[in-house]
């Protein structure tokens, strides 16, 4: 509640200062001293939702305020290119994702950020993974079913995902490459109206998140494979166990700080915000999001960087996708 | 029985001590902007929105849905005493009520307004209760084709209802349309006229655009002219309406209560078309047509009772297939996204405790909005002489900080300002903004599952008349333009808006 009244008052007083001076007073110069969590997205999201709850152990392990910024607007970049410019000294931390680190340098032509020029990763914070799900009133039964059904019925092979240019979209091309069929894309406006259509059956399949069908699993929606190492769930197989080896998707959020950070710096934060997340509370809040904790150092994450821009690189290279 | 433990539900969670507290706020200020002629629910939601964002969202939409069907309240007290309509909604009421009033029936008028009200709130309560399932497992059955179909269906209603020139509220679609069209295009990814400003990758905001176009040009408009208020001097006496009355008024409530609630359903319906037609039906099935206009009491008892039925089944599409008819659900749907909560046939399986708890608030909020009316009313009399110099200035800075808080940023307050400038420029012209802010909102949703159906089809476009569902809505589409290509209906159309026109 603290914090709500705080955030209030701030913005009180910053409307106030827009509105009686000039708007060129706007930006005036950041406070040293509290530690900011810069999270690109609109407040009551599942990175805010994240970044509260890390921000919430933050304090007493630090002994300092920790405060969530939500600087939402163009799929993140707005907060992205915001948070380059912060101090880096360990007082401004980001919240990201595959779609700001792994996707946008792809496939935007001009981008007002470099992912490994302007921060230094920090740590991986959970990963979700990816499914292939059919309405529940379909007569696809598994994955296989689903393959004979795409070669007898090549100009139905659509699949929905939750947005263009997503990954599950570009997990959608990998199924499409395996299955040798060209599958057809249906971009939708985020989950919820994925979920919708696939439940009334206006689209034979799609690509989303584990948690957004689980919770309709198995009656309304049936999930035929997740694509993550291991079995999410004991009753739905992976993709890798059915024999597809290199069908894997996995969707990640991560914590960066701004490149000059120093390492010492960088080192106790990590510290801080592992031992934050492998709180048990913590781990079940984050694990009843349907997602697993990792709590990587920053090199690990360096190189989960580096192994899905590689992975996923050539798939996107072939799509032809572009932003701008 | 279903019925029964749903509004059970419902009325567990209406009833906390939060939502309580919550709904009487939403009712109180949504009487106290009705009240106040020139600031209406639209402006208010839009105000208000940021601040609902530390509420459980269940407790928000329930004090955004108060603010909106106690303006249509409150609004009535303003047409009947001042003869200023509060609300777009209330104009009719002027007619009628007004006249009482000079009659030294303002008090009889009053009382059939809250009780005609609460009477058209109970029974749009029930019937949403009841449709709600059946309506939210046919949308399950809608695709891209239907949603299309639908789309294009409402746009033209939004045009068939505009009051004034069918050309500019032609003219006001399409322009809504085209800003629609500012940001990611949802099917291929890629940013169109955002001109390289991260700010407009999503579009423009929703908050802005409806701020700027109906709050800030109102209230410039309002600088322009002078304070000229008149309160009723004559005492308001006798709440009780004689024998006489009451039975003039009983049919009258029925009729405009299901008048209002049909409309109410309807795509580019709602509340003020509600109490227009209501009106114009009374009028011609009564015995006595030349006594409207002189302080016929059914006259204000149907309008009403309609607006006010509607203002609650326009939450039916809205709540079942996740489309706003109107600028104030499409601003619900705005609160409830923000909330996380994706607005569509899913909200009742998903979080069944904020979909009942909202429709039972709702009767929960009428019955407060009697008992809140009747005593208060010399309260809100008084209200009427608070200088605009004080009142406008204080919404002013309200709004600024609401938008900057929905994104923390100040690009926003400038596109308001913008809006603002531009809307009044619109009221210049006599453009309505309404047909361009569901332009606004459909058009991009219409494109949407326009391109949809036309990819899952592999770009056969018969899928939009193969489909009965799809056929029908653009059957009945094709039906309203043909209705409002007709001479001898446009000109009464023309007649029917005059008339309201002259009025207000």
């Amino acid at each position: 509640m603290r914090s709500i009244i705080s955030k209030w008052v701030g913005m009180v007083v910053i409307a106030a200062v827009v509105v009686f001076l000039s708007v060129s007073l706007g930006s005036a110069q950041e406070i040293k001293g509290p530690i900011k969590i810069i999270v690109p997205y609109p407040a009551g999201g599942g990175s805010d939702v994240l970044a509260r709850l890390i921000a919430d152990k933050l304090k007493d392990s630090l002994s300092q305020t920790v405060i969530v910024e939500n600087k939402p607007g163009a799929g993140g970049r707005i907060g992205t290119e915001y948070a380059k410019g912060q101090p880096a000294d360990g007082s401004s931390m980001l919240f990201v994702n595959p779609a700001l680190f792994v996707v946008s340098p792809m496939v935007y032509s001009k981008l007002s950020y470099d992912p490994d020029k302007d921060f230094n990763p920090l740590s991986q914070i959970n990963t979700y993974e990816f499914v292939l799900s059919v309405p529940g009133s379909s007569s696809i039964k598994d994955v296989k079913g689903l393959m004979e059904w795409m070669k007898k019925n090549p100009k139905q092979a659509n699949y929905g995902s939750p947005a263009a240019g997503s990954l599950p979209h570009f997990f959608g091309l990998m199924i499409s490459k395996y299955a040798g069929v060209e599958m057809v894309h249906a971009p939708y406006s985020g989950s919820a109206p994925l979920v919708t259509a696939l439940i009334g059956a206006q689209i034979p399949m799609a690509v989303d998140v584990f948690d957004t069908h689980i919770q309709h699993h198995p009656d309304k929606i049936r999930i035929l494979a997740t694509a993550g190492a291991s079995r999410k769930h004991p009753d739905i197989p992976t993709f890798k166990e059915l024999g597809y080896k290199d069908i894997e998707g996995v969707g990640w959020n991560g914590i960066v700080v701004p490149s000059k950070t120093p390492k010492p710096v960088i080192d106790k934060l990590n510290q801080a915000v592992v031992k934050a997340i492998k709180m048990p509370d913590v781990t079940q809040k984050i694990q009843q999001m349907g997602s697993d904790v990792t709590g990587t150092t920053a090199e690990e994450f360096g190189n989960i960087l580096k192994h899905d821009r590689e992975k996923w690189g050539p798939i996107i290279k072939a799509s032809g996708f572009k932003a701008d | 029985m279903e019925l029964v433990s749903n509004l059970a539900l419902g009325f567990q969670t209406a009833i906390s001590p939060l939502n309580l507290f919550y709904c009487f706020l939403g009712v109180l200020i949504g009487t106290l902007i009705g009240v106040l002629p020139g600031i209406g629910p639209v402006q208010t939601i839009a105000i208000l929105l940021p601040a609902t964002f530390a509420l459980p969202p269940v407790t928000a939409l329930i004090m955004l849905a108060g603010i909106y069907y106690g303006a249509q309240y409150g609004g009535s007290t303003t047409s009947i005493l001042v003869n200023v309509p509060g609300e777009a909604s209330s104009v009719v009421t002027c007619m009628d009520g007004y006249q009482m009033a000079l009659q030294g029936r303002a008090g009889a008028a009053l009382t059939i307004a809250a009780l005609g009200s609460f009477f058209a709130g109970c029974f749009a309560t029930l019937l949403l209760a009841v449709l709600a399932i059946p309506l939210s497992e046919l949308a399950f059955k809608f695709g891209p084709a239907e949603y299309f179909s639908l789309m294009v269906f409402g746009l033209i209603g939004s045009i068939v209802f505009a009051s004034g020139s069918v050309i500019k509220a032609v003219g006001m679609v399409v322009l809504g349309l085209i800003l629609g069209m500012v940001g990611t295009d949802i099917t291929s990814g890629t940013q169109r006229f955002s001109f390289g400003i991260p700010e407009l990758a999503d579009g423009l905001g929703f908050v802005p655009l409806a701020m700027g176009l109906f709050g800030i040009s109102e209230i410039i408009k309002s600088l322009e002219r002078r304070e000229k208020r008149e309160v009723l001097k004559s005492k308001i006496m006798g709440f009780w309406m004689s024998k006489k009355e009451i039975k003039a008024a009983a049919p009258a409530v029925v009729r405009g209560t299901l008048t209002g609630s049909l409309l109410g359903i309807l795509p580019g319906g709602g509340v003020i078309l509600a109490s227009f037609i209501s009106y114009m039906l009374e009028k011609k099935i009564s015995r006595d047509p030349q006594s409207f206009g002189k302080g016929n009491i059914r006259g204000v008892a149907s309008p009403e009772s309609a607006n006010n039925a509607a203002s609650q089944t326009c939450f039916v599409p809205l709540l079942t297939l996740g489309i706003p008819s109107n600028v104030i659900l499409a601003m619900m749907a705005g609160a409830m996204i923000i909330h996380g909560i994706q607005p569509g046939p899913r909200v009742i399986s998903s979080n069944p405790s904020l979909f009942w708890g909202v429709i039972v608030s709702m009767w929960v909020g009428n019955l407060m909005l009697v008992i809140l009316n009747l005593p208060l009313i010399g309260i809100w009399v008084k209200l009427l002489s608070v200088p605009y110099r004080l009142l406008y200035p204080a919404i002013l800075l309200f709004c600024c900080i609401g938008i900057y808080s929905v994104n923390n940023n100040t690009f926003d307050i400038g596109l308001t300002a913008l809006f603002g400038l531009l809307g009044y420029t619109f009221a210049k012209l006599e453009c309505e903004p309404a047909p361009l802010i569901l332009g606004f909102v459909l058009g991009p949703m219409m494109e949407e599952n326009l391109r949809r159906g036309m990819l899952l089809s592999r770009g056969d476009p018969s899928i939009f008349f193969t489909r009965p569902l799809s056929l029908a809505f653009l059957l009945m589409a094709l039906a309203m333009l043909i209705v409002i290509a007709l001479p001898a209906i446009r000109r009464k159309r023309e007649d029917a808006f005059r008339e309201e026109g002259e009025k207000s």
